[in-house]
């Protein structure tokens, strides 16, 4: 059959529609008929999903004459659940358009156990299922049964996939398809990352079947419109912080001129403190103000999305957790609080809006804090230069292995050399040797049910902090909440939780009991991690604005004018760095001395620059010091002072031996113990407990430090362990990064400046409470000058 | 420093590096929290932890039979994490080679399902009680929270209690943000509290008054922290 008369059916049902198949979706039809593999780059709302479904119906209309097929034919795989009955629903009208007699199902983490038991027995045709909820069904003994008959795999949303641990679950999972049905095909759909080219060799790694590969680009842009709200005062407003509520007047008149706003913040802690604000400064809103993260429970979250989706909603607070998912047809307007540090999720949030054909996105920066307003400035220029961040893919994750082989011995049990030659083929762990690789011969099958129960609860890739559940008295879940926060807290006391105040009556059995307060005040709860860095592509924009203060090219710029009056203190007090200049500054307070740079390279390569400098200052004199950092620059605070001069300096902002001096300082800080908690419980050292019963598995827990510890000195050559100081230096000191930026530093001046206080620019960083140590004093020495915190 | 003698109760009691306390008056050896077997019983679940950290324990209490040669040896409870294991054979040869030392259990909860086991005539080596009276000293497992605590009966009010449970942590503070935190021996009023002896245990920061005497563990190193410094 000839191509054009394959996609006839198709063709036909467009036409019925009055629907006109665009160039990238006839290119995606042709390149499946003819058995490519590929990698689709189209944004979100542009028909990808048709580009991609379509054809596979069509394999199937051409193949069999019942219009039924036997068995699964199409697995689509897509990160996040809320996504899945959008697809669903579009299956399901090309289904019905095509004539075919196919089921569709999904499968996640969401859904029944006794849905997922009777799936078991009747496979539906197409599958829309999580990576997670994939791994899953590898456990179950029957899957080579179940795959038979798979013609293709389709991954949704790669973009979102590839640089996280994520993205490696998925190309074990796509290696075992593939050499289960070498015949079948695999696909990708992403948006536009900076290194689209490295997406599709990552995803098809070196499978069998996906050796005739094609890239198929959409040509279709976003109109996207960027406005800062700027505040008429910079002198009030304040040097560091995350709040900026101070300008949350200038957004009530967006809010209301609007059809509907997504107003982001970056962490849950900001979501539900701007929630309330609103509600209080614009009164008329209630019942029309929602607000969503990431820890409020499913339903509430449902019912949010819903809301938005039928228009109902003015206004919806909420934080990454709304980054991706359904279009929202009614938002009109976003407004972005504090810097979203990054281009890329940046144009995402901006996309979420303005989703009519030919439709402007419209998104307002609120910038938190005063140098934010520089951040804004680079951002609108990013914007206007397209220029969109790489995402870096990790490889060689063991821990993600180590997992994984339990997940395979769960199943069908599984032989070490063919294993080996399969897992070889994903871009992961392409380069596992035969020496790391030693696991010995015979068939690998799990037969202790309490393992199989305890790997099957843990499976995954996104470790997350212990929280505990929060609930009514009389029952009603309203989302979770972390245990350091909650056990800071005594009986009584009110705290808000997903935009209510909430009075604590008890925790019991990981549950937190709470009933409605009628108080105004009360504790606001935060969640750790999740602050992300600043992008280096982002950074480069803004060391240019900088720069540019100089020559005056940007003082047209209205951010940048009314950032003026602490341009103005930070001259006089200091400086501002030319081009060709490094700044550094020192100053003494009652804290202690204090020696503060700026790099602008984002907190992650701030924290490697950190550990390294201290590290050779360490060398140089037993010294102890407390470092912080944010994604301006870097703090090195001491109690004792801290001697430099410009040409000592020259030489500790050195690259050379970069390499060797990173590595030692590594392990003189306590970065890669961090990233080894993660690890850990990937791999399955690390046991959470079983949901609900958490007190009676304690004699399987400890903490990742205390394994971590164990290895260090029991088993320094673990490939685990290895891993973790990798991960430091590649993904948290991102070491090639960090690389480029002592090579421009060694190309610039060394400004040293002696100043009375804190900066503008040294000020924020000052504040920031998360700091890493590194001493290379004696500790009878340290101890000595300590001292005991009595209870009082 | 790897020794400290504390005075304590009109006696002096020798603090050691190795976590335990040594009493010279009576050839005593007190020990708290070994949790023997917890490596092994995370290895039997499938999590893949050195196996060689099983046995540093047991070559640390061997280096303390021999450099103090004591007459009587005190375990003050969670001598085991969960169940019998080769860890508790092994350990059981190694006492029944230093038979002139005098074994007993302060039984604490982690070895309350074993209490059946080692009822066995096999275990005669090993005295079991729940507290031990030992002038001035009480020995038992779980620390009083308030000094006033009502259970405690008649004489034992006046004795000084040593025990274990808590894991003691300490953290010192500094100029420049400055922090370390280490394993250490609580001494207060009425009682002192040991660190846990056992490998890959952790442990819980303690609350210091006034008055109290803390002792931290480093690096096979032992610091007097005297209540500034």
């Amino acid at each position: 059959m000839t191509f054009n008369n394959w996609s006839k059916p198709a063709l036909n049902w467009f036409e019925k529609n009055h629907w006109r198949p665009q160039v990238f979706q006839l290119e995606a039809w042709e390149a499946i008929y003819n058995g490519y593999s590929g990698l689709l780059s189209a944004p979100t709302g542009t028909g990808k999903t048709f580009a991609l479904l379509v054809p596979f119906l069509l394999k199937g209309l051409s193949e069999s004459n019942k219009n039924s097929a036997e068995g699964l034919q199409l697995i689509w795989i897509t990160p996040i659940r809320a996504l899945a009955k959008e697809i669903e629903l579009s299956a399901q009208r090309a289904v019905e358009g095509l004539g075919l007699n196919w089921q569709i199902g999904i499968r996640t983490g969401d859904m029944a156990q006794n849905i997922r038991k009777q799936q078991l027995k009747n496979f539906p045709q197409i599958l829309i299922t999580t990576p997670e909820s994939l791994h899953l069904l590898i456990t179950n003994p029957s899957y080579p049964q179940i795959f038979k008959h798979l013609k293709g795999i389709v991954v949704d949303e790669w973009h979102e996939m590839i640089g996280s641990k994520r993205g490696v679950q998925m190309q074990l999972a796509l290696a075992l398809l593939s050499s289960l049905v070498p015949k079948s095909q695999v696909w990708g759909i992403s948006a536009t990352i900076g290194n689209i080219d490295e997406a599709a060799d990552v995803l098809l790694g070196t499978y069998t079947g996906a050796e005739k590969r094609k890239w198929i680009k959409s040509d279709i842009e976003k109109k996207i419109d960027v406005h800062t709200i700027i505040p008429e005062k910079v002198a009030s407003y304040p040097w560091a912080g995350h709040l900026g509520i101070k300008m949350a007047d200038k957004l009530i008149p967006l809010i209301l001129a609007s059809n509907s706003t997504l107003i982001f913040t970056n962490t849950r802690a900001q979501c539900e403190i701007w929630y309330r604000h609103l509600l209080e400064i614009i009164p008329s809103l209630a019942g029309q103000l929602a607000m969503h993260h990431g820890s409020m429970s499913r339903e509430i979250r449902d019912w949010v999305e819903n809301a938005l989706y039928q228009g109902t909603l003015k206004a919806v607070v909420c934080t990454s957790s709304l980054d991706l998912g359904v279009d929202f047809r009614p938002v009109d307007t976003i407004i972005q609080i504090g810097s979203p540090k990054g281009i890329a999720r940046f144009l995402q949030r901006a996309g979420r809006s303005g989703h009519q054909p030919g439709g402007l996105s419209q998104i307002y920066f609120l910038p938190t804090h005063a140098l934010e307003m520089l951040e804004a400035a680079a951002l609108r220029e990013a914007v206007a230069e397209n220029k969109v961040e790489a995402r870096i893919p990790p490889i060689r994750c063991f821990d993600v292995l180590v997992q994984y082989l339990i997940t395979r011995a769960l199943g069908v049990g599984f032989k070490p050399d063919l294993l080996f030659e399969e897992i070889k083929q994903t871009y992961a762990f392409a380069s596992l040797s035969a020496e790391e690789w030693q696991v010995q011969d015979g068939i690998w099958l799990v037969t202790d049910r309490l393992v199989a129960k305890r790997h099957r609860l843990q499976m995954g890739t996104i470790v997350s902090d212990p929280v505990l559940q929060v609930k009514y008295l009389k029952g009603g879940f309203l989302g979770t909440i972390e245990e350091w926060f909650i056990s800071s807290l005594k009986p009584g006391e009110v705290f808000w939780f997903a935009g209510q105040a909430l009075s604590l009556v008890r925790i019991k059995d990981m549950t937190v009991q709470v009933r409605k307060s009628k108080e105004q005040k009360g504790k606001i709860p935060s969640w750790q991690g999740g602050r992300l860095p600043l992008s280096s592509e982002l950074g480069t924009f803004l060391r240019n604005q900088i720069y540019a203060l100089h020559n005056h090219e940007n003082s047209h710029v209205p951010e940048i004018r009314a950032l003026k009056p602490l341009i103005n203190i930070q001259t006089l007090t200091s400086a501002i760095p030319r081009e060709n200049e490094f700044l550094i500054e020192s100053f003494v307070s009652k804290e202690g001395y204090h020696l503060t740079c700026y790099p602008f390279e984002g907190r992650l390569v701030h924290e490697g620059l950190g550990a390294l400098i201290a590290w050779r200052l360490s060398k140089i004199k037993p010294q102890s010091f407390s470092i912080a950092m944010n994604d301006y620059g870097i703090e090195w605070l001491s109690d004792t002072p801290i001697d430099v001069d410009v040409n000592l300096l020259r030489q500790l902002f050195s690259v050379e031996q970069l390499f060797s001096h990173s590595r030692e300082s590594i392990h003189s800080t306590a970065l890669a113990s961090r990233r080894f908690r993660d690890i850990a419980t990937i791999s399955g050292l690390l046991f959470k407990g079983y949901p609900g019963n958490h007190k009676k598995d304690r004699h399987l827990q400890a903490s990742g430090t205390l394994f971590f510890q164990v290895f260090q000195d029991y088993e320094p050559d673990n490939l685990l362990l290895i891993q973790a100081y990798e991960e430091a230096l590649l993904f948290q000191m991102e070491e090639h990064r960090m690389f480029d930026a002592l090579k421009r530093i060694e190309n610039q001046q060394i400004l040293l400046k002696v100043c009375n206080k804190a900066t503008p620019f040294a000020f924020p960083i000052m504040v920031d409470r998360l700091r890493e140590k590194l001493s290379s004093e004696k500790l009878e020495d340290r101890i000595k000058k300590m001292t005991l915190l009595l209870e009082k | 420093m790897i020794s400290f003698d504390l005075s304590i109760a009109n006696t002096i009691l020798t603090l050691d590096a190795r976590k335990v306390i040594f009493w010279g008056d009576t050839a005593a050896l007190f020990i708290a929290d070994l949790h023997l077997g917890k490596i092994s019983h995370f290895r039997k679940s499938g999590m893949a932890i050195p196996a060689a950290a099983a046995t540093m324990n047991l070559d640390v209490l061997e280096s303390l039979f021999i450099d103090y040669e004591p007459k009587n040896c005190y375990f003050l409870g969670d001598l085991f994490h969960s169940a019998t294991n080769e860890e508790w054979f092994d350990f059981r040869r190694l006492c029944l080679k230093y038979n002139h030392i005098h074994f007993t259990l302060v039984t604490g909860n982690h070895d309350a399902k074993l209490v059946k086991y080692l009822k066995t005539s096999e275990n005669d080596w090993l005295n079991r009680c729940d507290t031990f009276e030992l002038y001035p000293f009480l020995l038992a497992h779980e620390p009083l929270d308030h000094l006033t605590d009502n259970s405690l009966v008649g004489e034992q009010k006046n004795l000084f209690r040593l025990c274990g449970h808590y894991h003691p942590k300490v953290k010192l503070v500094g100029l420049g943000k400055q922090q370390i935190s280490m394993p250490c021996f609580h001494f207060s009023e009425n009682q002192g509290i040991l660190p846990s002896f056992g490998q890959f245990t952790g442990g819980c920061f303690i609350k210091v008054r006034e008055g109290d005497r803390v002792i931290g563990v480093m690096n096979d190193k032992i610091y007097p922290i005297g209540p500034s410094g």
